[in-house]
């Protein structure tokens, strides 16, 4: 169930400046980091090899970064729903870092600030400052700003 | 094999501002976007229903993710580029990312990779790549980037 509703993109633009939606926390456990692994073919052994990452600075495996990155689509699908909108695009980023390692077995999950709302062609491009949480950990592990496009 | 293979981290200082690598081309299949969609859970239509996205998509077939076409860049750069005296990579993050076009299933892909910036961290140092991504037969490119990452002695 969708934590925020809208009826329509016109909706969402009156929230331009606040924070919209925080999402469910998430497992992110080492079968998702070793499927991600598979999917891209980053087989780094502090991602991938837990008796060796006993010996890395985390002192365990820790999910790609790339991995925590793309969760973003997830847990902004999950937790709004664009109400009338057919396809959402992903456009790219400006900053991002990640700020903090994610190790195998964390919780997860984001809070979304729309920062910015643009009409296009057929739907509105929309800005989101992302904050990425680790259950537990005071810092948070990925700062972003995102942009997406969603088409009506 | 990598294509290109450095002893140590400080002769990427003279190169910084030219092309410096580019990868070998990569096929990206259905199934391939299949596994990054379970990895992921963004099982969105335009990626992985393919009678769907034939149909309906303005793209003509089922589309890559741009976070998968991302996630690609570890696998080019360090299939590409041996940086010797080096034990372990961090991803630190993008300047600035765009995905400048979309990625059809089954196109094959690879990275351009040259050094913007290189900086002496504590440990290390930290690496900004200008990076673009081809896609085989297209003009455009399918991601610029400028993507930032240490590497540790």
């Amino acid at each position: 169930m969708p934590r925020a509703v809208f009826g329509n993109l016109e909706e969402l633009e009156a929230k331009v400046g606040q924070e919209v939606v925080v999402s469910d926390w998430l497992d992110v456990g080492q079968e998702r980091i070793d499927r991600f692994a598979e999917a891209t073919g980053d087989h780094q052994w502090i991602h991938v090899d837990p008796v060796r990452a006993r010996e890395s600075p985390f002192g365990t495996t820790i999910a790609h970064g790339f991995l925590t990155l793309s969760l973003l689509s997830k847990f902004l699908n999950e937790s709004l729903d664009f109400g009338g909108t057919r396809m959402g695009v992903n456009y790219g980023c400006n900053r991002l870092r990640f700020t903090a390692p994610v190790k195998s077995g964390s919780r997860l999950r984001t809070r979304f600030r729309l920062k910015q709302f643009e009409r296009i062609e057929g739907g509105a491009q929309l800005t989101w400052d992302i904050v990425m949480e680790c259950e537990g950990e005071p810092k948070p592990v990925l700062i972003a700003e995102w942009i997406g496009r969603r088409y009506v | 094999m990598a294509r290109m293979a450095i002893k140590h981290v400080d002769e990427l200082e003279p190169t910084i501002g030219k092309e410096l690598v580019v990868s070998d081309w990569y096929e990206v299949p259905q199934l391939q976007i299949d596994t990054f969609a379970e990895a992921t859970d963004d099982r969105q239509w335009i990626h992985v229903d393919v009678e769907r996205a034939k149909r309906d998509s303005p793209f003509g077939g089922p589309i890559a993710h741009g976070f998968l076409t991302m996630s690609l860049l570890s696998l080019f750069l360090n299939e590409a580029l041996e940086i010797g005296g080096t034990r372990m990579g961090v991803n630190y993050g993008f300047n600035r990312l765009r995905f400048t076009a979309p990625v059809r299933a089954g196109s094959r892909l690879r990275g351009r990779f040259g050094v913007k910036n290189l900086r002496r961290i504590e440990g290390g140092v930290q690496i900004i790549w200008d990076v673009t991504v081809e896609c085989e037969g297209q003009a455009k490119p399918a991601l610029v980037a400028e993507w930032v990452t240490c590497r540790y002695g």
